[in-house]
């Protein structure tokens, strides 16, 4: 005889969230994943209603699914209790779980949590990571408690983050880490051989969601800074600066090759050819690459010069 | 030891009555250590003796975890009494890519000979009472398809016929 395989309750809703929901649906049989999303919701211009990215792919994998207005309501949670799910994995789903709903698993609930625990808890743990400038991040597979992100740690894989990494790019790629991260915790559960642990209090800090006001510029900070700070919040919520009192949205930038002797006063423009140079904080520049005047298209910064006469007294502000 | 090759379904030996064993001898012994070794590595949680090709009354089984295995081996088992129902999710290592709930008696014992020739009588309850019931019904020459619905069955026939069964 054998043992059937594990039953799964899956829980997710973005992007991060396929590259497991994809590892797991290759390897127990379809009648064993259920998967929980958030319902379709209207986005937009036009509004339509529009499926999860996790919704999607369930149903291209033809997988059950379950999208309950309210995960925790207690129909909701009868509904995954008649499932009978031996582990409860929870990626990218963006609802917390009542302690109720925590316990449905036989065996345990898991997340997969885009950062190095205890470092970055919270709803937006790579942004932080890049805007402070860390070298390295990771994923974290943990327990789920009442607390969130503060579970026990039962798997970890840390990976550097790339020069001009942005923030697309490194959710794409701890997510493709993070999967099969996920099947070894499931396997190390299952055998034994995992022994959660818990989190040094002490080391932890947190990683809270961005405000649109977060996204305005401060041109006193370092070049390096202020690229940190875009690359982690592009697209959402965007980065932002004032040119002669209209807003516009930077999108793309990198630190300059060039140390100057005397650079531009911070926010201060200058041309070099086809470049759009910007004068930071500490004596440094920032090369913008992309950027998008309100309510226009977005422009290079080539078209961006060519589009009009920098002055001399040309300059990004903060306001 | 070694690893012996799996039957599957239809094989004819599945089907048949296996006979009762005579001689506890080493070459039983020998035979017993490699189906362990097969049911471990397959992974499975039992097997009997017409699963890797020979009709005679042993198996072996074990109904602990990964960290505190308990490998037991059982020749000439029959259950002597039975009682209560239960059910789970089972599967079969001659029945690959499939499973379903069948229904079992909840309580068994089993009166049974070990490889040290000792007589032995084990009351089992839930897990290990289904998967003893799985094994012997292997002795009888019956699959846990042959006690599902007919309609459950049909779809494994089906699913067998068109290649469709995930592989392992």
């Amino acid at each position: 005889m054998t043992l059937p395989p594990l039953k799964i309750l899956f829980l997710g809703a973005g992007e991060f969230a396929l590259p497991t929901l994809e590892k797991l649906a290759a390897a127990i049989p379809a009648e064993n994943l259920l998967v929980v999303s958030q319902p379709a919701r209207a986005k937009g211009r036009g509004r339509k209603k529009s499926p999860t990215p996790v919704s999607e792919k369930a149903g291209a994998l033809g997988l059950e699914q379950f999208t309950p207005k309210d995960i925790n309501s207690p129909a909701s949670r009868a509904a995954m209790q008649d499932f009978e799910p031996d582990y409860l994995v929870l990626v990218d789903f963006g609802t917390r779980l009542a302690p109720a709903t925590i316990a449905l698993p036989k065996k345990a609930a898991i997340n997969l949590h885009p950062s190095l625990l205890p470092a970055f808890r919270g709803p937006a743990p790579m942004a932080w990571a890049l805007i402070k400038g860390e070298p390295v991040t990771g994923v974290t597979t943990q327990l789920i408690g009442e607390k969130i992100d503060c579970g026990h740690i039962l798997l970890q894989d840390p990976t550097f983050i790339r020069d001009h990494e942005t923030l697309p790019e490194l959710s794409r790629r701890l997510s493709l880490i993070g999967a099969p991260l996920v099947i070894d915790t499931i396997e190390g559960l299952e055998s034994g051989s995992l022994e959660p642990r818990p989190q040094d209090e002490n080391l932890a800090s947190k990683a809270p969601k961005f405000k649109k006001e977060d996204g305005l510029i401060n041109w006193n900070e370092n070049a390096t800074a202020i690229f940190n700070r875009i690359r982690g919040l592009n697209p959402w919520p965007g980065t932002y600066t004032f040119h002669r009192g209209k807003r516009i949205k930077i999108i793309k930038a990198v630190p300059a090759a060039e140390t100057p002797l005397l650079a531009p006063a911070p926010g201060e423009l200058r041309a070099d050819g086809q470049r759009l140079l910007v004068g930071c904080g500490q004596n440094s520049l920032l090369e913008i690459l992309e950027l998008q005047p309100a309510g226009k298209p977005l422009r290079t910064a080539a078209q961006f010069l060519n589009g009009q006469q920098l002055k001399q007294s040309d300059h990004f502000s903060t306001s | 030891m070694s690893i012996l090759e799996i039957e599957t379904y239809p094989a004819a030996v599945l089907k048949q009555k296996a006979t009762a064993i005579e001689n506890i001898d080493d070459s039983l012994r020998e035979l017993a250590d490699s189906m362990l070794e097969t049911m471990y590595r397959a992974p499975g949680v039992g097997l009997a003796a017409p699963q890797v090709g020979r009709s005679i009354r042993l198996l072996v089984a074990d109904p602990g975890s990964r960290e505190e295995p308990e490998p037991m081996i059982l020749v000439n088992p029959k259950i002597i009494t039975a009682e209560g129902r239960t059910s789970m999710q089972e599967g079969c290592l001659s029945v690959p890519g499939f499973t379903a709930e069948v229904e079992r008696y909840k309580q068994i014992v089993v009166q049974a000979w070990t490889l040290d020739e000792r007589e032995v009588e084990l009351e089992l309850e839930d897990f290990p009472a289904i998967l003893l019931q799985h094994e012997l019904d292997h002795l009888e020459g019956i699959l846990f398809i042959d006690r599902i619905s007919r309609l459950k069955r049909n779809i494994y026939e089906r699913k067998l016929k068109k290649g469709t069964l995930p592989e392992d």
